[in-house]
């Protein structure tokens, strides 16, 4: 939750400046593909929930599109679990990939029948596909880092003990 | 007689020597462009033992010094780091200054050039719109300081978008680049109408659609707002056309513009509080026969 917050807080202020291809990660995207990714699929649609709504309620706009959206994402990455090997750092940048086009597939889709008219092919070749890569990078890199620090916490605990 | 002689010579010897030495002294003491052979010899011969002496007892002075002062001049060095650090943080919190000093003079110009045809609030941008697909600014000011929905958000270089939502503390401004901030803009030099959008195929670009196709709309002519639609004062600044490209019904074309604001870079904005004389007389010398009608309403701060 509070990872969600610092999230969005990035989303706002820091990111705009580290735009790539003309658009910002999306870290909320990046944290739910590791959570979902390790720890299955219910809690990966929770989590999903979670920060669907958070958005939603920063947006203040279409309440509700994005926990549907992250909420679905969440669960279908989710069950990944069960079939991926968690060794593989490949897995979330995967995840987060396919669900940045799944999310902004549903969005578009959603967004038409709630009123926001983004045409569909400029929306999923210039904001969706970029960013889709832009997230699945940022994934790679952040799994590495978690991967990196839970074998270092391991290595010390095991020279503790 | 003899050693009476002998005994006046030792006197008389040391008085010549004395009178001698005296005359001496006299022409040495006087100011001399060449030395003696005798004075010059001695001094040339020891000059290299002085130089040599002189060098090691400096030498030997200064690392003696450097001991007896090492706790001193580590002390000292700790307070000189400290000091380039504060002075680092100073300098560059005082190139934030003179930069924003630079942007405050840019707006105080932009407001004293139309304090008769505006009343503005300068708000800080503190924040965006963390999604993709939406482009909203977040200001640092709300309804306290008297700011309302529908207020025209400008910068002096052009059209920033207008305010949609607010919060005592907050205002969330529409950028003219969103797809739903579309406003009524013109061409400026032949007054050619059209709706301007953001565009969604160039990202980071407005493009002005609705176009005629025989409409004398070309590259590098300057859009500016129409008046239209109630919200925006006519003859503000939007942007160049960089681009006509042909709608694929062949009847209309549209231009793609370059905006005349960097949304990216946006740090403080002007909020247009109220409109003097309404929303078609707004900016002096941007009403021109035909240039369309005025929509009465719609931006709050319009009025007489």
């Amino acid at each position: 939750m509070l990872l969600g917050l610092a999230g969005l807080i990035l989303e706002a202020t820091l990111l705009p400046a580290l735009k790539m291809a003309g658009v910002k990660a999306d870290l909320l995207t990046v944290f739910l593909a590791i959570f979902a990714f390790l720890k299955g699929a219910p809690r990966g649609a929770a989590l999903g929930f979670i920060y669907g709504l958070l958005e939603d309620l920063y947006l203040a706009k279409f309440l509700g599109l994005n926990a549907l959206t992250r909420m679905v994402s969440g669960y279908l990455m989710g069950l990944s679990k069960d079939w991926l090997n968690q060794d593989n750092l490949l897995g979330p940048a995967i995840l987060a990939f396919l669900a940045t086009i799944g999310q902004g597939f549903l969005f578009l889709l959603v967004g038409h029948l709630a009123g926001f008219k983004y045409p569909w092919l400029a929306g999923l070749l210039n904001v969706v596909l970029p960013m889709a890569v832009y997230n699945g990078s940022l994934a790679l890199l952040g799994y590495s880092f978690y991967q990196g620090g839970a074998a270092w916490g391991t290595r010390k605990r095991k020279i503790g003990s | 007689m003899g050693s009476h002689r002998r005994k006046l010579v030792t006197p008389l010897i040391l008085l010549l020597a004395a009178l001698s030495f005296y005359v001496i002294m006299r022409w040495t003491a006087l100011e001399r462009g060449h030395l003696s052979i005798l004075e010059g010899g001695l001094r040339d011969a020891l000059a290299p033992a002085e130089r040599g002496i002189t060098l090691v007892v400096n030498k030997t002075g200064a690392w003696l010094a450097a001991i007896r002062d090492y706790s001193r001049l580590q002390a000292e060095n700790q307070a000189l780091k400290q000091e380039i650090a504060a002075l680092k943080a100073a300098n560059i919190q005082l190139e934030e200054y003179r930069q924003e000093n630079n942007r405050l003079r840019n707006l105080l110009k932009f407001t004293e050039a139309n304090r008769n045809a505006f009343d503005f609030a300068v708000a800080p941008v503190i924040g965006r719109n963390p999604s993709n697909w939406y482009h909203t600014l977040i200001l640092g000011l709300g309804s306290r300081a008297g700011l309302q929905k529908d207020q025209v958000v400008v910068t002096s270089q052009g059209v920033v978008g207008r305010i949609i939502a607010v919060t005592p503390r907050t205002a969330e401004v529409l950028l003219i680049l969103d797809r739903e901030g579309a406003l009524g803009g013109m061409v400026q030099v032949n007054r050619t109408p059209g709706i301007v959008e953001g565009s969604p195929d160039y990202r980071g670009y407005l493009q002005m659609i609705h176009i005629a196709r025989d409409a004398p709309v070309m590259e590098n002519q300057v859009v500016v707002t129409s008046g239209l639609g109630g919200i925006f004062p006519k003859g503000l600044l939007l942007g160049t056309v960089v681009k006509v490209l042909p709608e694929p019904d062949g009847l209309m074309k549209r231009a793609i513009i370059q905006p005349a604001v960097d949304f990216d870079r946006l740090e403080e904005v002007l909020v247009i509080t109220r409109i003097k004389g309404g929303i078609e007389d707004a900016v002096p010398g941007a009403g021109a026969p035909g240039a369309g009608r005025t929509h009465p309403g719609g931006n709050p701060a319009a009025g007489p």
